[in-house]
């Protein structure tokens, strides 16, 4: 009869046992992948961004694009001075994420593809000058859209009219600010495409 | 009403009916003479084809008061001497007229019981907001330098009473407020240095705000086109801090976008359109006075 006892006494032991150890394990599980929470948010635009904050920054990206022109007018101008001109481009390649970005070279009559450096190269002193109208946003990607828009290029009073799509990148990067650095969103102008 | 009353307005409509013929009789019963009491004979004789006697006339329609109606046949004369059919048709048509007129008297002293009320009621408010009145000031607020009235997007006014921070909004430059003992009032803004005032110890006639040099200095520069950019460039330079960080706020505050010194300076050398679509808010300098933050609205 004891020993009988002693045997139920074991069994309620070894079952107590058990549960601790599932119980262990569960806690253990959750936390692993709690932490796992705090590991740096996903970069991609959607999981960070609600869609109206995605219009605001697009708005902002249209302004981008509408500067990129205004200083490809100024750079083509002759009237600029070599001075600015290098102001102007320094400008230029801020707003893009490389120099070495793709663009569509409208001077050429096969609409090439050459990179931004070159294309600085080829309106310099050519007195173009560069307007945009009816922009247009694509669906958001993991890092960038696509804006496509009306670009109308004057050379000589003689209007010539592009149809351009441009991806905008929008990702988080280091940025120095003095002595401190902090991780901020930031938007890019990427490579030109024809439709 | 009773029938005494009625038969005193007959004698009265009876006295009408006879100044019509005899339009020189400015009188009354009590001056009526015995020449008008036979012409009135006649005319009763004339229009109505009945006699009445000179004692009737004296007793009843002479006498200043009447204690008892007369008889029913000659209040009929009567009635049909003012032109009705008799003696019924007068108190029917009199009581008809009366009515409205006797009960109107009871509706207009309600509604002029009313109207008093709300007279005074409405005199009593005006008489407590006048005690209780408070002075509404309207300060401008100017440029301590050059004297002109600041714009009134550039600057934002506060009233501190009691810990609780009331906005006070700037109208043409001014400010409105309503003079009260040991308020302040805390305006601030991005081209000027704060600026408090403490009602009651100091009522100004206006606020001059002091300037701060290097925020001007920024303002000018937004506005400017690309003349001087060398100029700018190297006066950018010198008023921003290194570690200088701006927050340009998207529309409806649905973004935000970082800048440092290199970015903005760049976006200032050489004026662009996004530049024209920013609006400073905010600035704060360091120990040096070097502008060290920037929030801006893109509008």
């Amino acid at each position: 009869m004891t020993r009988m006892r002693l045997n139920l006494y074991e069994l309620y032991k070894n079952k107590m046992l058990l549960r601790s150890c599932i119980l262990l394990f569960l806690v253990g599980t959750f936390s692993v992948f709690g932490q796992n929470a705090n590991t740096p948010a996903s970069t991609a635009i959607k999981a960070n961004f609600t869609m109206a904050s995605v219009k605001a920054y697009q708005e902002s990206a249209t302004l981008k694009v509408e500067d990129y022109y205004q200083y490809l007018t100024l750079l083509s101008s002759e009237s600029t001075s070599e001075t600015l001109k290098a102001e102007i481009k320094s400008s230029i390649y801020s707003l893009f994420e490389s120099e070495n970005i793709k663009v569509i070279d409208f001077t050429s009559t096969e609409n090439a593809t050459i990179s931004l450096h070159e294309l600085i190269d080829k309106i310099t002193n050519k007195n173009f000058s560069f307007s945009v109208a009816n922009f247009e946003n694509s669906i958001v990607s993991t890092d960038y859209w696509t804006t496509q828009y009306q670009l109308t290029v004057m050379q000589n009073k003689i209007p010539m009219e592009f149809q351009y799509y441009q991806k905008i990148g929008f990702k988080p990067v280091v940025k120095t600010f003095g002595t401190t650095k902090k991780e901020v969103w930031t938007l890019f102008l990427g490579e030109v495409t024809l439709p | 009403m009773n029938p005494l009353d009625v038969f005193q307005q007959l004698k009265n409509d009876v006295l009408l009916t006879y100044q019509k013929q005899y339009p020189y009789f400015e009188g009354n019963w009590k001056t009526f003479s015995s020449q008008d009491i036979q012409n009135l004979i006649d005319l009763i004789a004339v229009q109505v084809k009945q006699t009445v006697s000179e004692k009737w006339i004296y007793t009843h329609l002479k006498a200043e008061t009447n204690d008892k109606l007369p008889r029913k046949d000659m209040l009929d004369i009567l009635s049909q001497l003012v032109g009705y059919s008799g003696w019924d048709e007068y108190v029917f048509k009199w009581k008809q007229e009366v009515t409205p007129i006797v009960s109107n008297p009871k509706r207009n002293n309600k509604v002029l019981f009313s109207v008093g009320f709300i007279g005074l009621f409405l005199m009593g408010i005006f008489i407590y907001r006048y005690l209780n009145r408070e002075e509404v000031q309207t300060i401008p607020v100017k440029n301590a330098f050059t004297e002109e009235q600041i714009n009134s997007e550039e600057v934002k006014a506060v009233m501190i009473e009691n810990d609780v921070e009331t906005p006070i909004e700037i109208v043409d430059s001014k400010i409105q407020i309503t003079a009260k003992e040991s308020a302040k009032i805390v305006l601030k803004s991005p081209y000027y240095k704060d600026k408090t005032v403490v009602l009651g110890k100091e009522n100004p006639n206006e606020i001059n705000l002091q300037p701060d040099d290097y925020a001007m200095m920024l303002k000018g520069f937004m506005k400017s086109d690309i003349k001087d950019w060398e100029t700018r460039k190297e006066q950018l330079q010198k008023i921003l801090a290194d570690d200088l960080e701006v927050l340009v706020m998207l529309k409806n505050d649905l973004g935000i976008e970082y800048f440092n010194k290199q970015e903005f300076s760049e976006k200032l050398i050489v004026p662009s359109v996004s530049l024209k679509r920013m609006k400073v808010i905010d600035i704060q300098s360091n120990d040096k006075n070097e502008i060290k933050f920037i929030r801006i609205i893109q509008e």
